[in-house]
């Protein structure tokens, strides 16, 4: 059985019914620095790339100016968790997130499409996923939920909204 | 700072704007405006510059002397955005002349009474989120001249 078969199985039944091809159309209009990511097939190469340069960069103190807090193991590792959950849960279309790493020590990932269709989630050495998003038609949605399946689920939800 | 008011954010990282086929559509990303607390007493603040009618010259020589001067890397660009975008999401401006009379910080974003950022970070997200779509990002016009070893004043 294929990696591709094994992701459409585990999704959720209301995103099951997104098939690839169909995801395949919103790729193509991706802009080109999307395209270079990967699907949620394979996000791992991509988000692990990201971290490690994330790591080398970022992770001594005043990183990005005075007072800025450098980014810990854990929030790195807490970051790949939720990249490696979500990706279960969203279309097979969807492009890895955008890893960045903020001045105060958490690290974003962020879905984009345009400035008016954009998902960020905030990952911090705490047990809280911050979130916010502006969906188009769908709202702006935002909010700080406990880490765990259902925020995951909910997440999900959203970035699908994109893709 | 009055909502027609020009303001200018310096960029050093690629991440924190984003790209287009057209130029003229790059704007900045969420993540330029979130705030720091300002080490001094913990204020949520967000620097910015303001712009109206300085001169290109002059304000990149503000951003050699006060920003380059305190960074790892030199500024790529700037994002350019008008005050009414910032007091649209509720937040205010402090003008202070420090550490350059174009200077001012953004403030007023909400805080937790106990300082506990991760309830309150998704409300700073959303106001950035919705500033930086109305940020455009302007390369810098001549990187070749940033400096290569930052030199200059303490920054606030």
């Amino acid at each position: 059985m294929t990696a591709l078969a094994i992701d459409q199985q585990s999704r959720p039944l209301e995103l099951r019914n997104q098939t690839p091809a169909e995801g395949g159309l919103d790729v193509a209009v991706l802009a080109a620095d999307q395209l270079v990511r990967q699907t949620s097939g394979n996000w791992r190469a991509y988000v692990n790339s990201a971290v490690a340069e994330i790591h080398a960069e970022c992770s001594a103190a005043d990183w990005d100016g005075p007072g800025s807090v450098p980014i810990n193991d854990l929030v790195l590792q807490r970051a790949l968790n939720v990249s490696d959950l979500l990706r279960y849960y969203v279309p097979y279309a969807t492009p890895a997130p955008q890893l960045i790493a903020c001045a105060d020590g958490e690290v974003t990932l962020t879905w984009e499409i345009d400035p008016d269709q954009v998902f960020s989630i905030s990952v911090g050495n705490h047990g809280l996923l911050n979130y916010a998003g502006r969906l188009g038609q769908n709202g702006q949605p935002h909010d700080a939920v406990p880490y765990g399946t259902e925020a995951i689920e909910q997440l999900a939800t959203y970035i699908s909204t994109l893709y | 700072v009055c909502g027609g008011e020009e303001l200018s954010l310096f960029c050093r990282k690629r991440h924190l704007y984003r790209e287009n086929k057209d130029p003229a559509k790059w704007v900045l990303r969420g993540t330029a405006f979130e705030p720091r607390r300002r080490p001094s007493d913990q204020r949520l603040e967000a620097s910015i510059c303001q712009t109206t009618g300085v001169p290109i010259d002059e304000l990149w020589a503000i951003c050699v002397q006060h920003f380059d001067a305190h960074q790892q890397s030199p500024a790529l660009g700037r994002g350019i955005g008008l005050g009414q975008v910032v007091l649209d999401e509720g937040l205010t401006f402090e003008v202070n002349g420090d550490p350059h009379p174009c200077h001012a910080n953004i403030l007023g974003w909400p805080e937790d009474p106990s300082h506990d950022d991760e309830k309150v970070r998704h409300l700073w997200m959303k106001a950035a989120l919705n500033m930086a779509a109305k940020f455009k990002y302007e390369p810098r016009p001549d990187p070749a001249a940033a400096p290569a070893v930052p030199a200059g004043p303490a920054a606030p």
